[in-house]
């Protein structure tokens, strides 16, 4: 059995192999890369009997002998403005299959103390703060080690301290014409004491079968405020693992996604709250289609007193889709006071549609607020016969419906062009699921 | 005058349980009719079969509107022919705007009959004239649709929408109950704004109250899914003083 999941993943030691003289980094680098990549083969891919990973579908990483995309990075513009956030007059970085691409992206209107660096860059030079972080996850899983020994793109932020950034950093991700392609993103955003800072990643991509593996390492400093937005849309074609680490002292930290891509998406992320009076947001909206699998996980590590973390999840399920939740809160026996809530709710537009909700509380201090509840729903037929007899179509009712289920997390976004785009890819993606469902199906007249 | 509805022999099954068992009733343009009846007799049964409600099993018998099959339209079609139901227990449906939800309505009517959408101004302008008959607030509008709304305030609210979407016929499922009195005279007021030559009233109520401030030309008694009884206004003084049991 061993053998045959190692060979199951051999496409990716020759994946290595071939891309490690390209892979940036010398020194103790390349020989954290060489470890990582021997763990990760005798890891292999987590399978579902690991609780973590039940919901997962990785099918796809066994069969294709995914390769990082060397060439170079070509994409219209006209792409990358439909996959950026409209009317968003931010600074904005482009990765076209997994590679930076300079004349694509918009960097003039950065303030120059602030200038993101290249992970590539970073990782030449090799020295300073870069190494602690890497050195990190050395004892990670096996995402944490595949992405550690393929790792060559990414951003590197450093907000120093008390800097208050006000126009957000626009992030986004293209993938076009790169069949067995792969991108092995990583990026790092440090906040300075009492910085702030907003990031916005926006996915998308055609229908190439493609491999998007990205870590993103955040660590804030007292007072510091960091917010993640996340739109996740990539093609039909792409299985998606993202995970995204959280270290923070008395700071805040909020994240806010949405996601109706790839075939197959696995997003999780874990945060650290290390100093009193930290505070963890989470909102996450998931939008499955026929044929999909959303998987998210987060765990929520509350190992001192007197923090905070709520999380809200919503999904809309149509046709035979998946879409999993698994939320782990750890309060630690020191942290007295934590305040941990979190609030998953699934609807169900079609009845073969699978939601699986598993909250986790994991409690060792005795003076705790802790609450979860989890709802698996279908429209209601009442709400629906009352906007159809007002005159709404049955799709037009639907469609209404979902979006207010679905506004009621990414209305509190305060980028306004930020949450128009969350409410307008809620929109677009109901009008082509209505689609589907509208279709007559076999039998029907 | 001509005929606007024209129910013969209406059998209604609720999950498989027979609740309407061969109703009659003809409505034609420019009247008002009444129905009253005992609890459970199946007058809200009526009311949404006659709306569309798809869980409602028509066994039997036909229904004219307007010359035509009436059942085989959907419920958003028939909302687009002029069908309006007041319902008995409006739905609260949280993260919904009332004004989001009218206009997308009055726009979904508007779009089935090849008409053009009302934008944003003209649809405010609209919206506020006919709030302001009913006593509603433009802030009660931007609230989600019935949600947190007293009894008297979801009535009120399906008046203002059904003035809004000016309906040919408006089948009211006992509006006036949980209406102060006040309320009840505002929203009769409101209900004799749609009396017209070419459009037609049905109220279902409990109670002869309404009927003072809304004149009705027939007054109907449903009792066990038959309507057993028509008469005058008359019929309904008649039952207020002697109560159903004398005259089913
Ligand atoms: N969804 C349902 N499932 C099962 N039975 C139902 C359902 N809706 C209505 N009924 C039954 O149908 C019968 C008629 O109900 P209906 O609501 O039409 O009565 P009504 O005349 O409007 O009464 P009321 O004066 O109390 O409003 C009742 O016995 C009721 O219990
Ligand atoms: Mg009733």
């Amino acid at each position: 059995m061993m053998m045959d999941q190692s060979s199951d993943i051999s496409g990716f030691q020759k994946a290595y192999d071939t891309t490690r003289p390209a892979l940036p980094g010398g020194g103790w680098l390349q020989e954290l890369r060489h470890i990582a990549m021997t763990r990760f083969m005798s890891l292999g891919l987590p399978g579902r009997k690991l609780e973590s990973w039940r919901y997962a579908d990785l099918k796809a990483l066994r069969k294709t002998p995914f390769q990082p995309v060397t060439k170079a990075p070509e994409a219209d513009i006209a792409a990358i403005e439909k996959a950026a956030i409209a009317g968003l007059d931010a600074p904005r970085l482009v990765f076209v299959n997994g590679r930076f691409s300079r004349p694509l992206s918009r960097l003039h209107t950065l303030p120059a103390d602030l200038a993101p660096k290249s992970l590539r860059d970073v990782l030449m030079l090799g020295g300073g703060s870069i190494r602690d972080l890497v050195m990190d996850l050395r004892d990670g899983d096996a995402f944490d080690q595949l992405n550690t020994a393929m790792m060559s793109e990414g951003v590197v932020i450093e907000v120093p301290e008390g800097m208050q950034v006000k126009t957000p950093i626009e992030i986004v991700y293209l993938v076009t014409d790169a069949d067995n392609g792969a991108a092995h993103l990583r990026n790092v955003i440090r906040l300075g004491q009492g910085a702030s800072l907003t990031v916005v990643e926006s996915f998308a991509g055609d229908d190439s079968r493609f491999f998007t593996n990205q870590i993103t390492q955040t660590t804030l400093a007292d007072g510091a405020d960091l917010t993640l937005l996340r739109r996740q849309h990539e093609g039909s074609g792409t299985v998606h693992v993202s995970r995204t680490y959280a270290t923070l002292g008395k700071a805040r930290f909020q994240m806010a996604s949405i996601a109706s891509g790839s075939t197959s998406t696995r997003h999780e992320l874990r945060a650290d709250v290390t100093t009193e009076g930290g505070h963890v947001g989470y909102e996450g909206i998931q939008l499955a289609r026929a044929g999909q699998v959303l998987d998210t996980l987060t765990f929520m590590d509350h190992a001192v007193p007197s923090c905070t973390s709520t999380q809200t999840y919503r999904a809309v399920l149509a046709g035979q889709s998946k879409a999993a939740f698994q939320g782990k809160v750890l309060v630690r026996r020191d942290a007295q006071h934590t305040d941990a809530r979190q609030k998953a709710d699934s609807l169900l537009l079609d009845r073969a549609a699978e939601a699986s909700t598993k909250p986790e509380l994991e409690i060792y201090a005795d003076d705790v607020q802790c609450a979860h509840g989890a709802t698996v729903g279908e429209l209601d037929a009442d709400q629906v016969f009352y906007l159809m007899a007002r005159g709404l179509a049955p799709n037009e009712a639907r469609a209404l419906l979902v979006e207010a289920f679905v506004a009621e997390l990414c209305g509190n976004i305060a980028n306004e062009p930020v949450r128009d785009a969350f409410l307008a890819d809620a929109r677009n993606w109901l009008t082509s699921a209505n689609a589907a469902m509208d279709a007559p199906k076999e039998g029907d007249q | 005058m001509s005929t606007l509805l024209d129910i013969k022999n209406l059998h209604v099954a609720i999950k498989g349980e027979e609740i309407l068992k061969g109703l009659d009733l003809t409505i034609a343009s420019g009247e008002v009719h009444a129905i009253m009846g005992p609890n459970g007799a199946g007058k809200s049964t009526l009311a949404s079969t006659l709306a569309g409600r798809e869980d409602y099993e028509v066994t039997e018998g036909s229904v004219l509107y307007q010359g035509a099959d009436l059942l085989e339209l959907a419920a958003h079609e028939r909302a687009a022919k002029g069908v309006f139901l007041g319902f008995q227990y409006p739905t609260e449906i949280p993260g919904v705007s009332n004004l989001n939800f009218l206009r997308s309505a009055l726009n979904a009517q508007r779009h089935q009959r090849g008409e053009p959408p009302l934008d944003g101004g003209a649809f405010m302008k609209l919206a506020r004239e006919k709030a302001g008959q009913l006593g509603m607030s433009i802030d009660m509008l931007k609230r989600f649709v019935n949600v947190g709304f007293s009894g008297g305030e979801k009535k009120r609210n399906e008046m203002v929408q059904m003035t809004v979407l000016d309906p040919t016929i408006a089948i009211l499922d006992e509006t006036d109950s949980g209406l102060d009195i006040d309320a009840l005279k505002v929203v009769a007021d409101g209900i004799n704004t749609m009396r017209g030559a070419d459009k037609a009233i049905l109220l279902i109520t409990h109670y002869q109250r309404l009927l003072d401030y809304v004149k009705p030309d027939h007054v109907h008694v449903l009792a066990d899914g038959r309507i057993v009884r028509s008469g005058g206004p008359e019929l309904a003084l008649e039952l207020e003083e002697k109560g159903y049991q004398s005259v089913a």
